[in-house]
Order: structure tokens, then C-alpha cells, then sequence
């Protein structure tokens, strides 16, 4: 007891050596203590640093300086504090994180994400569906197909803006005959919208999901197409809806690890990531489609539950993914910080505010692809000059996929 | 001067081996006992993670050489487990890990032993070196089932820890002390019980040379011991 008193003792006076401070209670105006705290909260609260290649030790070693410097310099611009952060946080591969910082000398808050730098710089880079061209979009080029009367029974939702659309695609583009039920999501929202009010004159917010469970019922189906490119993923209970009325029971179909303690590399055992069946919540909800084919199409900006989505399809033996590789954040936040001391923490009307996964996800043989993102099965490259015409490419091909040229 | 130095303490050795009885003499003895073991962890901010000693066992074969009747080295190959366990508390109790943690220690001890001819006090102390053979560990972790992430699933587990070389530091080191009785059985066997302590001084895992951490343990183990003279 005497020895363990003394190296507890000794322990504690261990000179240069960084105490970490609750990073979400903390309060300063140094560049030097914003640092060491941000640099803290992430070494605790991190999932994923034993699949990360960044030296943090040596990021702190390099960085904690360079703030001090800051500290003695008369004023600091946003640019130059965005190009210093930038430096320290560009290779983390968690593409959740984002760290919004005030800039102690302007009071302006400045944005650092690493992952939509990495992203910017793959081969074959674009921007967003919605945002590639003001007036063309998923929406338009669905419309589109509508125009030339290779979609039926189309409905779509609303609710501030589009989020799904469903129907049944009836012709290939060379005009052969198909049914292909197509679902597209422009956000995992479902769950948030079942309760919602309809704004006046527009369609209900769940419409184009109630069409999509009453078309699935339809067993003269070909395939299926579940469309979630620049999809920026919301919340996992989603998949119940879109995937769970083809399950009959539990699926497990990948694993998430938690923190366990405060220690860099304190990580749970991975555990069970499951979808329960759409019948568990309505009675009957049950439509066997394993033998058609069930598409799942993803870009470079399907993210998070997106990717958890292509995971899952994967998984299944009729899922086909197709596209371009996803954006590589397929972490889980849990917004309760003390859940696993892991994961966002900070304020938004603080001082920072940093973005980030607390639970890392792996496919069911233990593979993360943070940082990377989920190769699809297919791929497909996004086509701009067929994007501004209204030709989708993409979704002509996944077409083509189940239905043959 | 360096040298009249270490010729005195040769000298001063010499004067206090050989003050007692010239007993010189090897002994050979096994070792078995229950050991709880606590983990010391500096938890910092995250106050709701609890470590809770666990039990154990400690097994092993030690041989001693007597320089006197009251001064003997003794050196060991001890088969010893540091488990603990940690725990959550109020909304998040039903999460836990426990770990079982087999070492397999070198103790080299300076004994010290006092009392009468059958039975006599003694005390040990010295340093050892051991190396992290397995470890296993269980418990209950939250899982996502979609549909239901509002509400808590449980997922338990009780399997193999493997080691990472970017994680984990095997090696082990530290001090052991020890008090205990002996019985001199017959003038060749001898029984004895003891109280050991071993303080780890390096961490079961890699340091940040960064952050102020700690992740020791401390194994107190309650033996018997049979030993036999050579």
C-alpha cells in the first residue's frame, strides 16, 4: 500500500505532462489552452485511433508552439487560425468530424472538416446532387422519366423541401418493358416526419414511404432500387422502413464499438448492429423479395446512415450496391457525452464545438472503412454532361442492371 | 575512491552474512494462493467509469539459497492473474468489462526471516520483471437494433483479448513485498503463509507522452507455500 501511495504520488507530479480537463465544461482565452483542450477531447473521446494512422502525440509536439505563437501575436486572422487547424486535424479518418471554432482575436467562428477535404481531392470529384446544377436534381430526373412515361404510380414527400420520392419504373431506356419498384431518399428523415403536419397544398411528408410499402407488396416486381446518393444519412431507424419490410426477423448485418474508457485505445468488444423488421411495428409488414434483385445506389457523398445502408444491402444475398465509393463516415453520434465519454463534445455557443463519431462500425468480418468509404459493387461514374440534359446515368444503369438492355 | 567504496560494502556484506550461522543452503518451494488485484487508472474527467478489484490466482516454484539463518535471495517463476473490472453507474450500470489477465512473473526477493527454530517470521522484498501471457475479457456492451436506438440494447460478450502492438504493453515490471510465517515441518520440509504485494511501475498500455496516465496494477496475494531443502 506504502509503494502503490508513492507511485500514485509520483504519478501525479509528472512534470510537462497534459491533465485532461472535461472537454466540454472547459473555459479559456488562450490559443494555447483552445488547443490543449480540443487536442485532449479528442485523445479521450475519439473511436477510432487504432484505425488511424495520425500521430497524435507528435501532432500535439508539432501544434502546441505553433498556438503559443499565436498567443504573443498582436491579432490572428480566421484564415490564418483555419490554415493551422486545418494542418492539425487534416488526415483524421473520422469523416463525421467537424470542429467549429471561435477565433479568440475576431469572434468569428471558423469551420474545419477534414473529410470534405480528402473527398475534394479523389479522382472523378463532384459536388452534391443537389447542388451540381441549381434546377437539376434527383427530383428533376425522376420527373424526367416521368416525362417519358417510363414511371408509374409516382408520389413523392415534403417537407420544407424534397426528401423522397417513389414509383415504378416500367421501360428501360432502350424501351424494354420492366417493373422496378425505385425508391429515392435525399436524407434518412422517415422517422422524424411520421408525426409531422402537412404544409398546406403539398404532399403529405410520409406519402412517398407509404407508397413505397404498398408498392413492395406488388410480386410482379423485377428488382428494386433504393436510391441514396448525396444522401447525408439521419437517423438509423430509418432502415426499418426501407429495409425492414423485406426482413422476417432481426438482422444483423454489421458491429459497432463503443469507448470504454478514457484511455486512447479503451474500446469495447464490437456488438450486434441489427434492423428490425417493419413487422415488429406493423402487423403484417412482410414482403419476401430475396429473389429479385435490390440495388443500392451510392456517390461519393452518401455518408453515415447512407453507407450503413450499402453495408447492409451488401450483406444481403440480392443486394447489389452501385455507384461511386461513399464518402467513408459510417460512425454512430450519440449525443449524450457521457454515455461513453466519447463522440461531439463542446458547445455550440461555446468557444468550440467538435463533431464526431462516438461509435466506430464494421462490417460482421470486423472491416472498418472510416475514412475510406464503401466500394460499391458496380461501379458507375457520375455523368455531367447527362446530369445537366436530365439523363441520370447512374440510375440508368441500375436499371439496366436488373431489367437487361 | 569509487573503489574503496564498493570493496566496503563487500566487506560490510561479508560481516553481516557471516554474523549468524553458516546455514548456506538451497531451497526449493511451490507456491499457490487466491490474489485480488486492483487497477489503478487515473480516470481523469470521466468519473463514471469505476474499477472494481477482482480475484484471482497466483501459482509457481521459487528456489532459495540461505546465507545466513536470517538472510536468504529467493527467486521465483509465478504463474499470477490481475484481473479487475470495470463498471458504469446510474443509467448506464448494466455496462461492464472484466478482465482476466494471466502473467507469468520473475520475482527476485531479499528475505529476511526472524523467530524461533520451527517456527520463524519473515519478510521478502525485491523487484520483478514479467511479461502479459493472455487475457480474456467480458461484459456488456450497448448494441443498435435500427427501429429501436431510443431504447437501450444490450450486448454481452466474453471473448479471447488479443494484444495490439499499437495498444498494449505486455512486458511488465515492478516491486513485490511480502511478509508470511514458516513452520519447519521436518528438517527438510517447511510449510509457510504469505501476504504479497506486487506494485506494477509500468503501464499495461502504451503512454501518451502527452497526457498525465496511469493504468497499473497492484496484486496483493494471499499464499501457501511448501518448500524442501536440497
Amino acid at each position: 500500500m506504502i509503494v502503490t501511495a508513492a507511485v500514485l504520488l509520483l504519478s501525479s507530479c509528472t512534470k510537462d505532462k497534459l491533465y485532461l480537463s472535461n472537454p466540454n465544461n472547459c473555459r479559456y482565452d488562450t490559443y494555447t489552452v483552445q488547443f490543449q483542450t480540443i487536442w485532449g477531447g479528442i485523445n479521450s473521446c475519439y473511436a477510432f485511433w487504432d484505425i488511424d494512422g495520425t500521430n497524435w502525440d507528435a501532432v500535439y509536439s508539432k501544434y502546441l508552439p505553433i498556438f503559443e505563437g499565436l498567443d504573443k501575436q498582436e491579432t490572428v486572422t480566421d484564415e490564418q487560425l483555419l490554415a493551422v487547424y486545418d494542418g492539425m486535424l487534416g488526415t483524421l479518418v473520422d469523416h463525421h468530424f467537424n470542429l467549429s471554432v471561435v477565433n479568440i482575436a475576431t469572434k468569428k467562428i471558423i469551420d474545419i472538416s477534414p473529410g470534405i477535404k480528402q473527398v475534394a481531392r479523389r479522382d472523378g470529384y463532384h459536388e452534391n446532387l443537389q447542388a451540381v446544377y441549381g434546377d437539376v436534381n434527383p427530383a428533376s430526373c425522376i420527373l424526367k422519366l416521368s416525362e417519358d412515361g417510363r414511371l408509374s404510380n409516382y408520389k413523392n414527400s415534403y417537407l420544407n423541401r424534397n426528401f423522397a420520392h417513389s414509383g415504378i419504373i416500367t421501360k428501360t431506356e432502350g424501351g424494354k418493358d420492366t417493373r422496378i419498384l425505385l425508391l429515392r431518399l435525399d436524407s434518412f428523415d422517415i422517422m422524424e416526419r411520421l408525426d409531422a403536419e402537412t404544409p398546406e397544398g403539398e404532399p403529405k411528408p410520409m406519402e412517398a414511404i407509404e407508397n413505397y410499402l404498398t408498392l413492395l407488396a406488388d410480386n410482379s416486381l423485377k428488382g428494386i432500387i433504393i436510391d441514396i446518393r448525396s444522401n447525408g444519412g439521419g437517423t438509423v431507424d430509418d432502415l426499418q422502413y426501407v429495409f425492414g419490410p423485406m426482413l422476417k426477423e432481426r438482422y444483423e448485418f454489421a458491429q459497432i464499438r463503443h469507448k470504454i474508457g478514457i484511455g486512447r485505445y479503451d474500446y469495447s468488444a464490437w456488438s450486434p448492429y441489427s434492423v428490425a423488421p417493419l413487422s415488429e411495428s406493423r402487423s403484417g409488414c412482410y414482403y419476401d423479395r430475396s429473389g429479385i434483385p435490390l440495388v443500392v445506389m451510392i456517390d461519393m457523398h452518401s455518408v453515415s446512415c447512407s453507407e450503413v445502408s450499402a453495408m447492409l444491402a451488401r450483406s444481403l444475398p440480392n443486394g447489389v450496391i452501385l455507384g461511386e465509393r461513399t464518402f467513408g463516415g459510417q460512425g454512430i453520434l450519440d449525443f449524450d457525452f457521457e454515455s461513453g465519454f466519447s463522440g461531439t463534445f463542446g458547445s455550440q455557443s461555446g468557444n468550440h464545438y467538435c463533431y464526431m463519431a462516438s461509435c466506430a462500425v464494421s462490417d460482421l468480418n470486423g472491416k472498418c472503412y472510416e475514412g475510406v468509404g464503401i466500394t460499391p459493387d458496380k461501379e458507375v461514374a457520375f455523368n455531367i454532361r447527362d446530369w445537366a440534359n436530365r439523363r441520370d446515368t447512374q440510375m440508368e444503369a441500375a436499371i439496366d442492371l436488373i431489367a437487361g438492355k | 575512491m569509487k573503489h574503496n567504496i564498493i570493496l566496503s560494502m563487500f566487506v560490510a556484506a561479508g560481516l553481516l552474512l557471516s554474523s549468524g550461522e553458516a546455514v548456506a543452503q538451497w531451497r526449493l518451494s511451490a507456491i499457490a494462493g487466491a490474489d485480488i488485484n486492483s487497477h489503478l487508472v487515473n480516470s481523469q474527467f470521466a468519473y463514471d467509469y469505476h474499477y472494481v478489484p477482482e480475484w484471482g490466482y497466483t501459482f509457481g516454484v521459487e528456489v532459495e539459497y540461505a546465507f545466513s539463518d536470517w538472510f536468504s535471495l529467493k527467486a521465483g517463476l509465478d504463474a499470477i492473474s490481475k484481473n479487475f473490472k470495470m463498471t458504469r453507474s446510474g443509467f448506464y450500470k448494466n455496462i461492464y468489462e472484466a478482465q482476466k489477465n494471466t502473467y507469468l512473473q520473475l520475482p527476485v526477493m531479499a528475505s529476511f526471516s526472524f523467530g524461533g527454530q520451527r517456527l520463524r517470521g519473515f519478510l521478502n522484498v525485491g523487484p520483478y520483471a514479467g511479461v502479459q501471457l493472455s487475457r480474456f475479457k467480458k461484459g456488456i456492451t450497448p448494441g443498435v437494433v435500427a427501429g429501436y436506438s431510443g431504447v437501450m440494447q444490450y450486448s454481452d460478450y466474453n471473448i479471447r483479448n488479443d494484444f495490439s502492438a499499437k495498444a498494449d504493453n505486455r512486458f511488465d515490471a515492478g516491486i513485490v513485498a511480502g511478509v508470511g510465517i514458516g513452520f519447519q515441518v521436518s528438517e527438510l520440509i517447511g510449510l509457510a503463509l504469505e501476504v504479497r504485494d506486487s506494485q506494477s511501475l509500468v503501464s499495461t498500455k502504451k503512454t501518451s507522452r502527452v497526457v498525465s496516465t496511469l493504468d497499473l496494477n497492484n496484486t496483493c496475494a494471499f499464499l501457501v507455500s511448501i518448500s524442501f531443502s536440497l
